[in-house]
């Protein structure tokens, strides 16, 4: 059944950090990425298009999310360490097939591990997402090895990760991440 | 994997683009054949957008909070680089004109929550906001303050006004849908429908960006109006200038005050004066149904073209039966109601009921200026005959629905543009038939 023009918005908002997190893979760059989702929505909505299923629109998206994003290193002349397109094709099917939280819990549920992070942890983490230098930049800035800052980024990831998961499980431990 | 697995400080290293081939060679097949390796990746990049999304709130809070203040503590632990990113740059751009025009403390306060980015400020008829998450909000009201999103109004009459921290205030009118954000540059998308807005000076290389499907506008500061369909939009600048790029071929031109351009892939891009108002004006019915509420019948062996007038739910739950037909369109000029202008309307009613006739109203910026009626009794109104009424504006009152905002609207309908006039029965399906409509001038003397 074609989804309504509600139904699409609902779906796309619905998926922003996903569609916007297989922006920022190809550009590197958090800002653009969410400038990459908001003109695949407008595009979704201005477009005569129609979409038989969120399934069909989700493929289209991520699709449309992949050429804005190739437009963009082209028009800032970026050449970044872009992924192969099978393994982009592969992240993407398992974004579309995934069951997810709302965003909305995910983000809050964020917010508070981020809280409980050292405040150095969390201005590694401003450094590198927010105002997008790179991990050698962050280093020098942190007086600290380039192997250090990939080990503390890993680490920070999958116990953020750990941390989301159990604050969405509510009935489980309230983790907390551990500092690297 | 486990928390403290190296593939996955390969992974970083990986995205920050510094591994030798070889070291991205086994990182690009570990991708391949590893679900693990790409949960991993698939949960950086979401915490990445989601952090970024989350300083972004924080950094225009504290920007809001403390004005231009150059030592927030977010800058203070970033050391050892030329400049603060492009971003946070903006922000405090944001923050250094919002604390010349208000008080910055007053803005904390209604900026507080999370990622909230403009306040509504009028409202009238049903519209519907959807943000994050997909959710869809009906019960808005004066005072609700939204984060990023699309707005739409559900109601032919519907219309709406919205602030956003600098005080730039945009409106849409009637079945119109928006999308707007500001992360530290404020993007409009107007996807249909009519927009005017009332935009603050803004930072120095950030401007107030507008698209719509067949141009995009870049506004420094300005007043002006937008209409746009799948093929053209229409600019009337009443203030300032804004830059007008047309999609269809890149083709760019400034639009100065009292200005207006056309831009449409089948139409010469060029800027004209704005069109003179005028005072007299007469629907044209019979030439078919464009911009009208109601349902058109054509002109019959004897019969004149007619609008029927239709029913439609309001927000509160009424089916209210009216009809209504567009009066300042794009490609004609504004018409100007005076002190001693009229409204004539011909037309019949099957069944002898009150009707309301009114105006919608814009002041020469396209902004909403409210919507002033009048009504004539049962008694002037002879079941299956056709009536002529002559109203005259200077009987025509602020509609008392709208008294929640009479302090924002003008006090009596002169020296405003018509949008639209409209008929009603209220909630009586009388058979109202509309045959033509005529703004009448004040008689010269």
């Amino acid at each position: 059944m074609t989804l309504s023009e509600h139904e699409v918005l609902q779906t796309l908002m619905q998926a922003r950090v996903r569609i916007s997190a297989a922006a920022w893979l190809m550009v590197h760059d958090t800002h653009a990425a969410e400038d990459i989702f908001q003109n695949v929505a407008v595009k979704a909505l201005t477009r005569d298009l129609s979409f038989d299923g969120r399934s069909a629109l989700l493929s289209w998206a991520f699709i449309t999310a992949r050429r804005e994003g190739i437009d963009w290193l082209r028009r800032h002349r970026r050449e970044t360490s872009c992924l192969d397109p099978e393994i982009l094709e592969l992240l993407e099917q398992e974004w579309q097939s995934e069951v997810v939280q709302p965003e909305g819990s995910r983000m809050d549920a964020l917010r508070e591990c981020l809280e409980s992070l050292p405040e150095e942890s969390r201005r590694l983490l401003r450094l590198r997402y927010f105002d997008g230098h790179n991990c050698e930049e962050v280093a020098r800035s942190m007086g600290i090895g380039l192997n250090a800052i990939y080990k503390r980024v890993s680490r920070l990831h999958e116990s953020l990760r750990l941390c989301i998961d159990g604050k969405l499980e509510r009935s489980g431990p309230d983790l907390k991440p551990e500092a690297p | 994997m486990n928390p403290h697995d190296p593939k996955q400080e390969g992974l970083v290293g990986y995205m920050d683009g510094r591994l030798s081939e070889t070291e991205a060679d086994q990182v690009a097949a570990s991708l391949r054949h590893d679900p693990e390796a790409r949960r991993f990746l698939r949960e950086m990049a979401e915490q990445a957008v989601m952090i970024a999304d989350l300083e972004r709130e924080a950094q225009g809070r504290r920007a809001l909070l403390q004005g231009n203040a150059p030592a927030a503590p977010a800058q203070k632990g970033i050391v050892g680089f030329p400049a603060p990113s492009r971003r946070f740059t903006a922000v405090l751009a944001v923050a250094a004109s919002i604390a010349i025009l208000l008080s910055t403390a007053l803005l904390f306060l209604k900026f507080q929550h999370r990622g909230e980015i403009a306040t509504i400020t009028a409202l009238d008829g049903a519209i519907q906001w959807t943000g994050d998450g997909g959710q869809v909000v009906r019960n808005l009201k004066v005072g609700t303050k939204l984060q990023g999103g699309i707005i739409e109004g559900i109601e032919p009459l519907s219309w709406f006004e919205l602030q956003f921290p600098d005080g730039t205030t945009v409106a849409i009118t009637g079945n119109s849908t928006l999308t707007f954000s500001d992360l530290g540059q404020k993007r409009l998308h107007l996807k249909s429908g009519t927009a005017s807005a009332h935009v603050r000076p803004q930072p120095s290389g950030r401007p107030l960006i507008i698209q719509t499907t067949s141009a995009l506008m870049e506004v420094l500061g300005t007043q002006f109006m937008i209409e746009t369909d799948t093929s053209a939009t229409r600019l009337d600048v009443s203030q300032g200038t804004v830059r007008v790029k047309r999609l269809s071929d890149g083709a760019e031109l400034d639009v100065p005050t009292r200005h207006r351009v056309l831009a449409a892939a089948d139409h010469e891009l060029t800027v004209a004066p704005a069109l003179a108002p005028v005072d007299h004006w007469t629907s044209r019915l019979p030439l078919g149904p464009e911009r009208t509420l109601g349902k058109w019948l054509p002109p019959a062996a004897g019969q004149d073209a007619a609008l029927l007038a239709v029913p439609f739910t309001t927000q509160l739950g009424r089916t209210i039966f009216a009809a209504a037909t567009r009066v300042s369109k794009w490609d004609d000029p504004p018409v100007l109601l005076h002190p001693d202008t009229h409204l004539r309307v011909r037309g019949r009613l099957e069944v002898s009921r009150t009707v309301y006739f009114g105006v919608h109203l814009r002041d020469a910026s396209g902004a909403f200026a409210g919507r002033f009626l009048t009504a004539r009794g049962p008694y002037e109104f002879s079941a299956g005959e056709v009536f002529d009424v002559t109203l005259p504006i200077r009987d025509f009152i602020l509609d008392p629905a709208l008294k929640h905002m009479s302090k924002k609207l003008p006090a009596r309908p002169f020296e405003l543009t018509v949008e639209s006039v409209f008929c009603h029965t209220l909630t009586h399906p009388a058979g109202l038939e509309l045959f033509q409509v005529e703004v009448i001038p004040p008689a010269v003397p």
